[in-house]
């Protein structure tokens, strides 16, 4: 387990990785943090501050430097601020006179030196010697210690405060070992992840502690997952886990999220770590792939796959990705002050990416039809980005009109229609066959057309909406055009999906007129008070939903289309 | 050893005659005449009485056993010596035993049995008159034959049966009209033909009408100057035909239809063209005939008739398996202008027939042009239409879809070609940037002018389109699951493993063949006999065999697109 740990302690990089383990790292060993890192200039080149005791040693203020991977001659001494031996020059020429809380001022200080690596041979006569100038200055440095934490020393401590038995279970070590073992096979390191996230969260927490070591330990493992996909240029398990992760860590420290107290505090402060290193990991994904997108086909044919279904499945998927970026990005923005020039940076990103994914649906067609109708999700969630931005909207009405053509097409002639068939073996034979018994049992019920029909209702595409409607009537009369909605059950049990929830509005009036058929769909979302009483709804986190939806193929609740945008 | 004689006697003492036949004439063509001078030497000498030990073959053995008795006896019986009705009531047994196809084969041999003494047609007719529902099938040899010795007398007796009251013997006479063997500007001819002419208006039943037909046909035959009426007359008659007497035309269609004129032709393609697809006898005769026509270089005609009956009936064109080969595999120019023909009319069933025309003959990579005869007054909407319908029918033959749509390009202008350049990327060189390209590489050296420009300017798009594909891209988090992998692998092997088999049980080569299923090496070790006794140690090295098939590249990438082009490509309507 140390190795696994000095392994991804090695890889990471130090603005965000290293530095943001480390704070919950020192409270976990009992330190106080009174300084934790934040972006740009660094104060006087402390990372991390902290006050306490250490190992049953007197109380004492640890000032951490932090440099990623080893210490190397450029590392220690080059001419950039970055440098430690400048860093280590700022913390006894700034820090301690101009910084230090002055309740800690007469108090021993430990500069610790925090590698994610070791210190090379090379420059270690250095260190050493530069320490030693100045602890022997006692005159000058009365009460200056230093320590070196290196990856070993880190990995030690990890284990035994994050990891340690008593805490963390082998079996469960087990299960984090594993699905690092299996990343290039994602779907299986995933199940081993989600095994994992299931065990840490399983239990009844009792002390507030409980629940602060749970999230913590979450966070260390999907970093040590995060950190092993990418250097194994394979984030896919990272991804999928990430997604699990923030949402049983949302559902363990919701009811924490508006408490003011130094505990509840921590927790909302681990929350939004892990959330961090989601959005950090869906970045990642998305970096990954963006650069390919205007090519024609290009991303298709990176699935690599001679079948169809493969390269129909994975670029729905991608879609649904990208969107939940692009979804994070509007969140940002709605969270920023109006025209602030961060809100404005946002908009260029929103942007950016919305031109992305329409360029994404442009360079590869075969997202012009969903194979299975609960890939309306993945286009929901698209949709539901797009339509934030009235320019997209001529767009969009593009899409779904195709999208309806070539659904049609398909279904006249025994094609590959959209149809509510989830095993993928079954996939493979669809459609089984040529006749109107098979095509009416994979077509028995559906979510996209009442999507398409709302959508264009939304959009104003009225030709659309009674295409459809006669499509419904001449030949979709046995399929249940259906919505779905959240119910009181939903709170409990959508974010760990550990039982089925919600209701379904049957028989949806895609028959009736584009009025009557919104003004249905309006009723029935103010009659169902549960989408505005869900946690990450009422706590201004909306984007959970979406992932929640996206992770547990899910449909996206319509009132995102009828309350938020 | 004995001689074939003594054996004959042999059997017969053994009551084993039959048997001795078969087993005498097996196994060598020769040995049939041998056995049957064998058995006319022994019965014309009393020492056996054939007629009585052939009474004695019954449906009972086996169909194939049947007829080569019958063979001998069919080889023997003009040399018989006995009388008529001895003859003819043996001859009746094997009909009803044999059925109705004894009729034709006992035929000509008994028209020779009769005609070897000219009594003996006197003597058949007499009895066949005596009791004419007893002896109906003898009617028309008996006629025949008479004609030959006494034309006059049995042609007047032709005629007066001709109004027999019962329509089987109306029937035969009629047959008789058309078979007799006239004498040389016969005005018998002209007077056949006005009484079967009229026998048209009287009557209506399908086997006799069918008969007339052939007779009218016949004197046509004799007399080429009757050719107009004798159109006239088949017409009138096919006009009430029913599926016997267009099985009849199609007799006549098979055995003649090199030597017809247009006019004839037309007129038999017109009927014709009324034949149901489950009768398999009249199309195979029609086959024949289209065959007939193909060999005899009337190519066009031949193109005209499968088109007319394919366009007029629901026979799909496989049933034309000779001609399709014979279009195949000897007149490049008729696939030329098959392809060009059909795909320019557009119509389903004729694409479609195209289609299985290339997919049954093997022409898997086959490069054809259009037939500058018919493309030459085309205008450049036809081109593009054409050019369309060969993509949308002819697209998993790409290198041939590329072929017609370059042979295009020497017909059209630029604005036209333009568009034909953007048919050859998308979806052709889109979709097989191996055969297509190497083809149109080939093309392009050939070609000069607009045609060179155009195809350039696809290859050039296709370069461009595959340097932005990237195909090296390497994101592992796009790749199907593991077990996706594995499922689609599974489906796949079982699919192709079930069309092996499938195709197994079609296979010629496994039917001859015993099956030897060798689990490890690369070589077979056999020992041979030879007649002495001796082995020969012989090793067969194995061969290895494969086949390449480029899959579409937008199969898996853009489906729906791929389907819904060809899909709209097959659709369109001709352009008037």
């Amino acid at each position: 387990m140390k190795l696994i740990i000095k392994e991804y302690l090695s890889s990471l990089k130090e603005r965000d990785e290293l530095d943001a383990i480390l704070p919950d790292l020192v409270s976990q060993l009992g330190l106080n943090v009174f300084s934790t890192p934040g972006r740009g200039t660094r104060q006087g080149g402390v990372d991390v501050g902290a006050f306490g005791s250490l190992e049953g040693k007197p109380e004492k203020v640890y000032l951490f430097t932090i440099k990623s991977g080893d210490l190397t001659r450029s590392a220690w001494n080059a001419s950039s601020d970055q440098a430690l031996r400048q860093s280590l020059d700022d913390i006894l020429d700034v820090y301690i006179r101009t910084f230090l809380p002055v309740e800690h001022k007469d108090k021993k200080i430990v500069i610790c030196i925090c590698l994610g690596g070791d210190i090379h041979e090379a420059v270690r006569p250095s260190v050493e010697g530069y320490i030693e100038n100045i602890v022997t200055n006692k005159d000058k440095y009365p009460n200056i210690e230093f320590e070196t934490w290196n990856g070993d020393r880190i990995a030690q401590l990890i284990l035994s405060s994050f990891l340690q038995e008593n805490l963390m279970l082998l079996s469960a070590q087990s299960k984090l070992r594993k699905s690092l073992a299996l990343l290039d096979t994602p779907e299986i390191s995933y199940q081993h992840f989600k095994s994992l996230i299931h065990f840490l969260s399983q239990k009844t927490f009792s002390k507030e502690s409980d629940r602060l070591t749970a999230l913590r330990q979450m966070n260390i493992c999907l970093w040590i997952l995060y950190s092993w996909g990418r250097e194994e240029n394979n984030i896919e398990s990272a991804y999928l886990s990430s997604e699990i992760t923030v949402l049983y860590a949302w559902d363990i420290a919701k009811e924490y999220m508006l408490i003011k107290t130094k505990s509840a505090k921590a927790i909302q402060d681990v929350f939004r770590s892990i959330l961090n290193v989601y959005l950090q990991i869906c970045s990642a994904f998305v970096d990954k792939v963006i650069l390919h997108i205007p090519n024609v086909h290009a991303i298709s044919s990176a699935v690599r796959s001679s079948n169809k279904i493969d390269v129909n499945l994975k670029l729905f998927d991608l879609l649904g990705r990208i969107a939940i970026q692009g979804i994070w990005i509007l969140y940002s923005i709605s969270v920023e002050d109006q025209n602030s020039e961060k809100q404005l940076k946002l908009r260029q990103q929103y942007e950016a990416l919305s031109n992305m994914l329409k360029k994404l649906i442009a360079t590869n067609p075969i997202l012009l039809l969903p194979l299975k109708d609960d890939q309306t999700i993945d286009i929901s969630i698209a949709v539901t980005f797009l339509m934030h931005d009235d320019n997209n909207h001529e767009e969009i009405k593009l899409w779904l009109n195709e999208m309806f053509n070539r659904a049609v097409f398909s279904y006249r002639a025994h094609g590959d229609y959209p149809c509510i068939v989830n095993s993928y073996s079954e996939l493979l034979d669809h459609p089984k066959r040529q006749d109107d018994d098979y095509r009416k049992e994979v077509t028995s019920g559906s979510i996209l057309y009442p999507m398409i029909a709302f959508w264009a209702v939304r959009l104003g595409d009225i030709d659309l909406y009674e295409n459809l409607k006669a499509f419904k009537q001449n030949e979709l009369q046995h399929c249940n055009f259906q919505l779905w909605f959240l119910d009181e059950t939903s709170e409990q049990h959508f974010y760990r999906n550990n039982e089925p929830h919600g209701a379904v509005l049957s028989n949806v009036g895609v028959i009736l007129s584009p009025e009557s058929f919104a003004a249905q769909i309006l009723t029935e979302c103010e009659a169902n008070p549960y989408f505005k009483t869900m946690s990450a709804i009422k706590l201004n986190l909306w984007p959970l939903i979406l992932i929640g939806c996206r992770h547990y193929r899910l449909p996206v609740p319509i009132d995102f289309n009828t309350n938020l945008l | 050893m004995c001689t074939i004689k003594e054996a004959l006697i042999q059997a017969k003492n053994e009551d084993t005659f039959l048997q001795t036949v078969l087993d005498l004439s097996l196994g060598n063509p020769g040995h049939y005449q041998d056995v049957a001078d064998g058995i006319v030497y022994l019965h014309n000498n009393n020492l056996i009485d054939a007629i009585n030990e052939f009474y004695g073959l019954t449906k009972v053995i086996e169909k194939s056993k049947f007829l080569a008795v019958l063979h001998v006896f069919e080889l023997a019986l003009p040399h018989l010596k006995d009388t008529v009705k001895r003859v003819i009531a043996c001859l009746k047994h094997l009909i009803k035993e044999g059925e109705q196809i004894v009729v034709g084969i006992i035929s000509p041999p008994l028209i020779k049995y009769f005609v070897s003494e000219s009594s003996r047609p006197n003597e058949a007719i007499d009895l066949i008159q005596f009791d004419s529902a007893e002896w109906y099938d003898f009617i028309a040899p008996c006629l025949m034959a008479g004609a030959v010795t006494d034309f006059q007398y049995f042609y007047n007796k032709t005629m007066q049966l001709k109004q027999h009251n019962n329509i089987e013997i109306r029937k035969r006479a009629i047959f008789v009209l058309g078979k007799i063997n006239y004498p040389k500007n016969n005005i018998e001819v002209n007077a056949s033909f006005n009484s079967l002419n009229e026998s048209i208006n009287e009557e209506n039943d399908n086997n006799l009408l069918g008969n007339l037909v052939v007779a009218i046909f016949n004197l046509f035959l004799i007399d080429s100057s009757l050719e107009m009426k004798a159109i006239n007359s088949i017409n009138n008659a096919l006009s009430k035909a029913g599926d016997f007497t267009l099985h009849a035309i199609s007799q006549i269609f098979m055995q003649h239809a090199e030597g017809m004129s247009k006019e004839f032709l037309s007129m038999f393609r017109f009927h014709l063209s009324k034949v149901l697809a489950v009768n398999e006898m009249t199309i195979n005769n029609i086959d024949y005939g289209i065959t007939k026509l193909i060999k005899h270089n009337n190519v066009d005609e031949a193109i005209h008739f499968l088109e007319y009956l394919l366009l007029a009936t629901d026979i799909n064109i496989k049933v034309f398996d000779s001609a399709v080969y014979l279009l195949c595999n000897s007149h490049k120019e008729a696939l030329n202008k098959i392809a060009t023909l059909w795909l320019l009319r557009g119509e389903y069933k004729l694409c479609i027939a195209l289609k299985y025309i290339m997919d049954s003959q093997g022409l898997e990579n086959i490069s054809l042009e259009v037939d500058p005869m018919v493309i030459g007054g085309c205008r450049g909407s036809q081109l593009i239409y054409l050019a369309r319908k060969a993509v949308g029918y002819l697209f998993f033959k790409p290198v041939t879809a590329a072929s017609i749509l370059t042979s295009l390009l020497d017909y059209a202008d630029t604005e036209i070609a333009k568009e034909i350049e953007s048919l050859l990327f998308y979806p052709l060189l889109i979709n097989y940037s191996g055969s297509v390209l190497q083809y149109l590489t080939d093309a392009v050296k050939v070609k000069t002018g607009i045609a060179k420009n155009a195809i350039q300017a696809s290859i050039n798009q296709l370069s461009s389109y595959l340097k932005n594909l990237q195909v090296e891209i390497e994101i592992k988090e796009l790749w199907p699951e593991l077990s996706q992998r594995e499922a689609y692998s599974r489906h796949h092997h079982r699919n192709m493993s079930s069309l092996y088999k499938e195709a197994q049980k079609n296979s010629i080569f496994t039917s001859t063949t015993t099956q030897c299923v060798m689990l490890y090496g690369k070589k077979s070790i056999n020992y041979i006999y030879a007649l002495n006794g001796q082995s020969n140690r012989v090793e067969i090295p194995m061969q290895k065999y494969g086949v390449t098939i480029e899959i579409p590249r937008l199969e898996s990438l853009d489906p729906c697109s791929i389907q819904y082009l060809l899909h709209i490509c097959r659709a369109e309507k001709p352009i008037l």
